[in-house]
């Protein structure tokens, strides 16, 4: 029922399964954040898993970088409609950082990740294990720079880029969830782009 | 999600259709107005009245005759209370498919989906008390003037001021709005008209500086356009002393 604008072609084809429902592929790697762009001393960076796992562990980035290294290729995809496919993604799993810190407790059920310069969002913990997701610093090989979060962010492809925090400092598992930045202004809680869980219902 | 509800009050059935911010709803065009050689503002006809706060965004979809559909969201151009037309200014991204229609094709009368608003953080309501400094490159001016009619209509108190970079007289956008406003500034940066009074040149620590000193208190920021411009003004303000977490970012690729 849908009203045709006529004229209207489009550039992408229709069939393509590899694009989510809503998403255009782009080749440049847009840069979107809501405030200044952190700068971090790699002197000064740290990363703390706490919260529901059995013995916190607080990592600077000599001993981060000392960690098994994984890759994860994979397509990324931001709410405000554009994907990038086939990117090289480099960091420690989030597996191998719970591993580290003793294993979660029987009361975690969310990860809540921590950035500098106050950012949150809020993830199950499913989304983070079974090698969903990571704490990377490198993208098609190159360190992320810290306009696309660099030295350090969470990395969680499946969802809308909004949930791999930029600059992240601390990954918190919790026993109830505790909605992020984005998710208590206007966006959906979970964020699966092949659901296009984009924004929240506020009416 | 669309709920319907139905009330039946004696022998006539009154259906009230209540509307989630996430439907897609039939709207029309009702207006275009060229505002620069490629910035346009759109008003849309909406099937029903709808409420945006200063700041928030819309997104529009278009379909092709094979089903294929583009969607992307757009700043409203003003803040609406109850109203059934929709104001977005849009900038011709050259080669972009749904911007490319929208400058060159869609006219008044035409069909479009809309759906919105979205958004709860880059924005302005009358309530809000503190100093607010806008700053603006290029398109990412239509959040501001949402912002400033709105405070304008509104009769807030509020200290607010907007410092917005354009290349030329020809490519402000809100002309009418903005050329006389006391709370509006204009910096031009590729050339000037011989009678220009306005700032000359990029946004840079001076003009910050200059602006922030005429506050009576420090100012919440708010910051639009494209992100080098972005970090520019950014990094300008974080030299200047002020803190992060008063700066507020709007960025566009």
């Amino acid at each position: 029922m849908t009203q045709i604008n006529e004229g209207f072609t489009g550039k992408s084809a229709a069939s393509d399964d590899r694009l989510p429902p809503g998403q255009t592929q782009v080749t440049q790697w847009p840069v979107l954040s809501y405030g200044p762009t952190p700068q971090i001393d790699k002197a000064d960076w740290s990363l703390t898993i706490d919260g529901e796992v059995n013995s916190p562990v607080t990592l600077d980035w000599e001993a981060f970088n000392k960690l098994p290294q994984s890759t994860l290729t994979t397509d990324i995809h931001c709410v405000t409609r554009w994907s990038r496919f086939g990117m090289e993604w480099e960091g420690v799993l989030i597996d191998d950082l719970i591993a580290l810190a003793g294993g979660l407790t029987t009361n975690a059920k969310f990860a809540i990740a921590h950035s500098y310069g106050g950012y949150t969002t809020n993830l199950p913990i499913w989304d983070v294990q079974g090698g969903h997701g990571m704490i990377a610093t490198k993208a098609d090989g190159e360190p992320l720079t810290p306009e696309h979060g660099g030295l350090a962010r969470s990395f969680v492809p499946h969802l809308y880029l909004w949930k791999s925090a930029k600059w992240i400092t601390r990954l918190t598992f919790t026993a109830s969830d505790d909605p992020g930045f984005w998710e208590v202004n206007g966006y959906n809680n979970y964020g699966d782009p092949w659901k296009e869980e984009r924004y929240s219902d506020e009416y | 999600m669309a709920t319907i509800t139905t009330a039946i009050l004696g022998k006539k059935n009154v259906t009230a259709m209540s509307i989630s911010n996430n439907d897609w709803v039939d709207a029309t065009v009702e207006k275009i107005v060229i505002e620069t050689p490629s910035v346009k503002t759109f008003t849309f006809k909406l099937p029903h009245a709808m409420h945006n706060i200063a700041g928030q965004h819309y997104e529009l979809r278009l379909t092709a005759t094979n089903g294929y559909q583009a969607a992307r969201p757009y700043s409203s151009a003003s803040a609406m209370a109850n109203s059934d037309l929709l104001e977005l200014t849009i900038q011709h991204v050259p080669g972009g498919e749904v911007t490319s229609y929208l400058h060159s094709q869609l006219k008044v009368g035409d069909p479009i989906q809309a759906r919105g608003p979205f958004g709860k953080f880059f924005v302005w309501e009358p309530t809000m008390e503190e100093s607010i400094f806008l700053i603006a490159g290029g398109a990412g001016v239509v959040p501001m003037h949402s912002i400033i009619t709105s405070h304008r209509d509104s009769g807030s108190t509020a200290e607010m001021k907007l410092l917005y970079s354009a290349r030329t007289f020809d490519d402000i956008i809100y002309k009418d709005d903005f050329l006389a406003a006391p709370t509006v500034e204009i910096t031009l940066t590729k050339n000037q008209p011989a009678d220009w009074h306005g700032r000359q040149g990029r946004i840079n620590q001076a003009a910050i500086k200059e602006i922030l000193d005429g506050f009576s208190q420090t100012p919440s920021i708010y910051i639009c356009g494209m992100s080098p411009f972005v970090n520019a003004v950014t990094d300008g303000l974080l030299t200047l002393g002020i803190s992060p977490a008063t700066i507020k970012t709007e960025r566009f690729n």
